[in-house]
This record gives C-alpha cells, structure tokens and sequence, in this order.
C-alpha cells in the first residue's frame, strides 16, 4: 500500500534530514578532479575515484525534483553579494528590516496537519497594561497564558468550547506550536492572563481553525449530481441512481490511518 | 470504447526571478536550464507527435510567474546569451574529447541537443515559447490550465479571502491575456486544499482542480470511486485525486524510473570534474564552481565510480519504463473498470521540471507512453476536461485539507525555519486591502502605487521562497525575496497612506518587479 511505503519513506526522512542540515557544507565539492588536473583537461575514466558531490536532496521523491529545480551545484565561496552592475534606476535590496511589531493586536491560528496547529500573536504593550491595571491587586503574580478551545460545530461564544487547555508559553515568546491531539476538529485560542487565583481574562481571540480528518470519512452517503457547461450542478442523474453503488467497494468501514496516510477505498488491483 | 482514462498532467512553475539590476545573476539560472532541459524538450516533444500525427491530450499547467519569465524581453536576451555560451562549450567540449570514443560521443550529443534547442528557441518560436504552447493547445494536443499568480499557498493566505480572490483571478486575467481565452482548471499550488478555495475557484470561473490522494481519499462523505473518478464540491469545481501508484513509478528516485542505473546521473557534470581554468568563463562571475548541464555519466548504482552515460542503453531503457507504465496503467484500469459503473480515469501529476532536468530521459519517456497510449484501444489519454464532458455525473463531497507535500499537510511551508513569514503576510495583505478599499477609484499615480504595492505582495506570497527555507536551499535568497517585497508592499502603502508618492522609485519597482503588467490593484477590492 501506498500508505505503508510512504510511512516509510517517512520514518527515514526525519534521519536524512538531521544528517542533510549540518551537510550543507559537505553537499558540495570543494577541490577540482586531481587526476583531471594533473591529466590537462581529461575527464575522470571510470574507475577513477568520482568527485564528492553528496547528494543533498530530500529523500521524499517529490521534493527531489522540485529541489533539483533550485540546485545549481554552487561551491561555496567566501564571495560577497553582488551589487548593482547596472548603474540605471533599478532598484536592488531593500535597506532595513522588517517590523518587530505592528502595533496590533492579533492572535492568528494556522493549521500545519492534522495534530498540530501554530499560533501566532503580537499583544501591544498598552493592550497588557490595560489589562493588568483592571486586575487590580490580582496582576501581581499573573501569567500569560494562551487557552485553546476546542470549538468544533460550536459557534464559538467564549463560554461554551466542549473543553479547553492552557499553554503558558516562555515569557517574550510570540508563537507555539499546539498539539491538539484531535484531528477533524476546530480550534480557537486566546490569549490573556491568569491570576495566581486560577482566573484568566482573555485579551485577544484568534480565527477558528479545522484540522484535516486523517482517514476515511464516516459518512457514506452517496450524492450524484450532473455538471452543467454554466451554473452550478443539478442533483440526481440519469445514468447512475446510486442503488449499485451501495455495494461497491470501499464501502465497508475502514480503521483509522496512520499520519498521513493516503489510505485509499478501493482495494488494490493484484499487483503485476 | 477505451476501458479507461489516463490524465498525464505536468505542472511547469519558477518562481519570477528577474534581476536586471545585476548583469548576471545566479538565481535566474533556474529559468535558463529548466527551458533548455524541460520546456524546449516538451515543445520538441510535441512538434515530433503533431508532425507524426500521433493523437496526444496533455495537461499542461503553466504557472503566472513562468508566463511572465517566458514573455519577458530582458530574460530572453539573456537566455539566449546563455545558451550561447553553453554552445560555445559544448563546441570546447567536442574538440577536447576528440579520439576518445566514450566521452566525445556524449560531447557531440550534447552539442546536437544546444544547437537543436537554439534552433527551435529562436527560429521556430522566435523566443516566445507561449505562443509555441499557445500554438499546441490550438492544435488539440495539450490543454494549458493555470496556477495561482505567485503560487501562494493558498490556506496560508486565506485568513483574509481577498488575498485568495487576488492570486486566483490575477492568475485568471493572466491566462486570458497570454491565451485569448478562460483557462478551465487550476492547478492548487502544491496541491494545496481547504474546504472554501473551491469556491473561490468557482467565482473565476474554473471547473476543477487537483487533490493529492487522501485529499480525495479522505473527502466527505466518502467517495465511493476512490480517486479514480473526481468528485464535485458545493460550489460546483470538481477535483481529481492524484493515482499513488503511477505517481511513485515515475517520482521516486529509488524505486522510480528516473533511478534507473542506465539513465543519466543529475550531479556529476563538468563544472566540477573539469580543469578551473578550463570551465571558468562559464562559472558565474564570483568563480563558484557550478552545474553547467553537460554531465557524462550514468547512475550506475550507489557507488561513488560512475560509469560514461551510453544514450542507446538509456533509449532502451526509456522504452521499457514507458511500456511498463502503460502495462501496469493497463492492468489498474481493467481491474477498477470491473468495479466501476464509469471508465475509470487515472491521474498523474507531475512537476514538469522533472522531466529533462533531474530526470534527462524523462521528455522520451513522456513521447513513448504517449506513442503507446495512441495504439492501446483501451487506455485513453484525456484530460479533466475531457473527462468532465464525457461523465458529467459526479459524486458530490468535499475533499480534506491536505497537500502534496511532505508528510501530506502544511509542514513544508509551516515549521521552525519558515513561519516568521505569515504574521509579516497577514498584516500586510490587510493593510493593503483596507487601503485599496479606500480606493475605488484613484489618480494614475495612486492606482499605479496601489498596483506595484500589490505586485509585491503576490510575490512576497509564493511558495517557493517557505519552500526554499525550509529545505535549506538558497535559504539567503528566499529570505532577501520575502522581506524585499513585503518592504516594498508597506513602503508604497505608506507613501499613499501619508500622500507622498516618490515616482522616481516607483517608475524603477515598475521596471524591476515587472509581471503582470495588466494588474490593476481593484482586484483586491
């Protein structure tokens, strides 16, 4: 199965990928072919020792081609950027940085899989001191906290998540990666302080966010409908009602998948 | 009847690189070999089949940036003055392998290949290599769809809607001015899904688009078909699932064709074996040694002594993994067709880039699957549109979010080394809309502010450049991209913010950052 070989194909990136980082350097060659030079100009026979070019690519087969697209096999040399060799009114980097801050506040979730979703956030100062003022005597000892609710199919009022769970992230920190644990669910998290007391005042609510489902769907419902050259699709269809298609296969319950698995309904065709 | 479809769809994208404020800039060499090692090959490939009259139906999606690169005077000049120099060597080459018959053979086929690439650069196509596409889709063997404008990743950009609606119909105008017609399906960047683009794909008038395999696998409700016929979303936009069978034969380098030991091996090339002195005037400017795409030896196994590259052996080898595929395709449709109530369709997509550049050998296979396909009376070639016409009775169900990425989802593009990125995105596609609203109509110079600003915010969006920093390739330059054209984006919002346009500046991000020359910043309205 597919799913099977692309799992493994996993567990082995996770490895190369250690090795590949600190081997930038080591992905390129440093030394011109010995045997070419002392030769003049002739290629290196076979059996002569090739030149170390490791090989830097991912090991997932697409990302090779895509890397492949931007590998130009550059040796490194200590060269310094170039500048500007036309000297008309073109315009070349941009001086400066970008902002810190924005000035707004703003708490945004981003879904990365089906496990894990980033917060990011920018809470202004004024934001924080107008916060920890209303608290009153309760701000000596808060803490920020980042609360994540679970919100799925809920209209989400701030009172009414089917369960929430606290983060406190590493003070001066401005995103986090959160493992919600369940995929096919929605997510909204703010972000406030907690009073030694255990209350937390939100200060700034995030987006709502899904995670992918990881696995087939539940519901088997079947839907036709017939496409039209404009407009949108008219239910139903003439060539197939659907009866038949009850019983076609992939209909019968399948177990959950691993991560990312691309486990398909159809049973495999025998292989040749 | 055919018992089943096979949809061979290529994606062809680059991001815009173009620096005419250097004379010569490394990076546009992705550009420069991708067309003498990808696109040519394909414009060759399908001369030879509209020539020999062979029936061929190939999905080709050309992404806005790559049209743009393709139509751009300055990046065809320097083309060409690359592919000279590459003639040039390959002229050295000839003359220095002389007497030594393994390696002069190689010489010479390499300098037939530069010489046939100028002529049909130049002299067929006059270096508009869209119209030669242009040309093929008006003569019924491919069909030409579209990519978001930048290649955004579009569920990274859809916390604010307007900035999907700009890279899908910025994409769409685009299509429209380069083919003189609306493109029918759109190619998601990285395959890259969220319950709600589909509509947004709707309101610009496309019909489908492309899923990996579990985007489909897992939709709701649950397709009874597999991925072996689309399924449509409410809006009313099909979606194909990607066959993970025929996608592993020809993507993996391990077990794939293109790890073939006969075929061409991708990294030892000339820049490096050879003398410096000898390669040098072809080394960029700083001297780095680099790839200069005359390579000589083949795979030969997981060994460091590679062995001379013998193109007979390659041919033949090329021949088997095409009737091998087309075999396999065959026994795979045969097999669904008895559990299906329509032909089964399928889908094979691939980064065009593959073939030719990291896979040589991969345009010849490409010709021979399709030179097979015309004779197998029960396999199809189509495309989705195709297919749309012939079964428009679909399953309705939403496919899940999903990518075909690494591990499937979004990490590529969302991990430690890239998510800085989004909150400078975020606020800056914000700030752009809410000041382009304030607009519905403006001066020329606040339209054209507004407009440039735009322009650097799609290409501050693209994928490529999260892409880059997370594989750890080229990390400097996707960085300098990313923050060079959100600065730009919020400087020209704070020049007509605050009323103080600088026209000097923005008549040079005109001609500097120069795609899209028909953008208008309404689009974001």
């Amino acid at each position: 199965m597919i799913g099977r070989a692309l799992g493994t194909g996993w567990s082995v990136v996770g490895e190369w990928l250690g090795a590949a980082y600190g081997g930038l350097v080591t992905r390129i060659r440093t030394h011109a072919d010995p045997l070419a030079r002392i030769l003049g100009l002739g290629v290196g026979r076979p059996d002569s020792p090739a030149p170390r070019i490791p090989q830097p690519f991912s090991s997932v087969p697409e990302e090779q081609a895509k890397e492949a697209k931007y590998y130009l096999g550059v040796e490194p040399v200590a060269a310094p950027p170039p500048r500007p060799t036309i000297p008309v009114a073109l315009v070349d980097r941009e001086p400066g940085d970008l902002p810190p801050a924005y000035g707004r506040d703003r708490i945004v979730l981003l879904v990365r899989d089906p496990w894990w979703v980033f917060a990011y956030w920018e809470l202004t100062p004024t934001s924080r001191i107008k916060t920890l003022r209303a608290l009153g005597a309760e701000a000596e000892g808060a803490v920020e906290i980042l609360r994540v609710h679970d919100v799925t199919f809920i209209d989400f009022t701030g009172e009414n998540a089917w369960s929430s769970f606290d983060i406190e992230p590493t003070p001066g920190t401005q995103s986090w990666y959160v493992n919600v644990w369940k995929p096919a669910a929605s997510y909204c998290a703010e972000l406030g302080v907690r009073t030694p007391a255990g209350r937390f005042v939100p200060i700034i609510r995030s987006n709502t966010v899904t995670t992918p489902r990881p696995q087939p769907s539940p519901d088997t419902t079947v839907r036709w409908v017939v496409l039209r050259a404009h407009g949108l699709p008219v239910e139903g269809g003439e060539s197939w009602n659907g009866a038949r298609v009850e019983h076609a296969p992939g209909a019968a319950a399948h177990s959950p998948a691993p991560p990312g698995s691309s486990e398909l309904h159809l049973p495999r065709p025998p292989a040749r | 009847m055919a018992r089943g479809s096979l949809a061979l769809v290529l994606h062809a994208h680059l991001p815009f690189v173009r620096h005419p404020e250097h004379e010569d800039f490394l990076e546009e060499r992705w550009f420069y070999e991708a067309v003498t090692e990808t696109y040519v090959p394909l414009l060759e490939l399908l001369e030879t089949l509209d020539r020999d009259r062979v029936p061929c139906r190939l999905t080709i999606s050309i992404s806005p940036t790559l049209l743009g690169m393709m139509a751009d005077r300055l990046l065809r000049a320097r083309y060409l003055r690359h592919l000279d120099r590459l003639v040039e060597l390959a002229e050295k080459e000839e003359r220095r392998t002389r007497g030594d018959g393994q390696f002069h053979r190689l010489a010479e086929l390499y300098l037939a290949r530069f010489y046939r690439v100028r002529a049909i650069f130049l002299d067929e196509w006059q270096q508009d290599l869209v119209a030669a596409f242009r040309t093929y889709q008006d003569h019924g063997l491919i069909d030409v769809i579209t990519c978001a404008a930048t290649h955004g990743l579009l569920p990274m950009l859809a916390l604010n809607p307007a900035a999907v609606r700009a890279q899908v119909e910025v994409a769409a105008a685009e299509y429209r001015r380069f083919f003189g017609r609306s493109a029918e399906g759109f190619w998601l960047p990285e395959c890259a899904y969220e319950p709600g683009l589909d509509a947004e794909l709707a309101r610009a008038g496309f019909r489908y688009f492309f899923v990996d395999t579990h985007g489909v696998a897992h939709a709701t409700p649950r397709p009874v078909y597999g991925v072996y016929a689309p399924v449509v979303c409410e809006s009313g936009v099909a979606a194909f699932g990607r066959d993970p069978d025929s996608s592993k034969q020809v993507w993996s380098a391990d077990e794939g064709y293109p790890g073939d030991f006969w075929y061409r091996d991708f990294y030892r090339d000339i820049g490096f074996d050879l003398d410096y002195d000898y390669v040098r005037p072809y080394l960029p400017p700083t001297g780095q040694r680099i790839h200069t795409g005359l390579k000589y030896y083949r795979i030969t196994g997981k060994t460091d002594r590679k062995e001379p590259y013998d193109p007979e052996r390659a041919r033949a080898r090329a021949q088997a993994h095409a009737d091998h595929f087309v075999d396999t395709r065959l026994g795979q449709v045969d097999w669904l067709a008895r559990h299906m109530e329509r032909p089964p369709i399928v889908v094979c997509p691939y980064d065009a880039e593959l073939f030719g550049h990291w896979w040589f050998e991969g345009p010849l296979w490409l010709e021979l699957v399709l030179r097979r396909l015309a004779t197998t009376p029960d396999l199809e070639a189509v495309t989705p549109a195709d297919d749309l016409v012939r079964h428009p009775t679909l399953q309705r169900a939403t496919p899940a979010p999903s990518t075909w990425g690494w591990r499937g989802y979004n990490e590529v593009w969302l991990s430690g080394q890239n998510d800085w990125i989004y909150r400078h995105l975020h606020v800056t596609v914000d700030r752009l809309h809410a000041l382009c609203r304030r607009y519905p109509s403006a001066d020329e110079r606040t339209r054209r502010s507004l407009s440039q600003a735009l322009r650097e915010l799609l290409l501050a969006q693209a994928s490529d450049w999260a892409f880059m920093m997370s594989r750890d390739t080229t990390v400097e330059y996707a960085v300098r991209r990313t923050k060079d054209h959100l600065l730009r984006c919020q400087r020209l919002c704070a020049e007509v913010e605050q009323g103080t346009i600088d026209e000097l500046r923005l008549a040079a991000l005109e001609d500097t950052d120069n795609l899209f020359p028909a953008l208008d910043y309404r689009v974001l309205l």
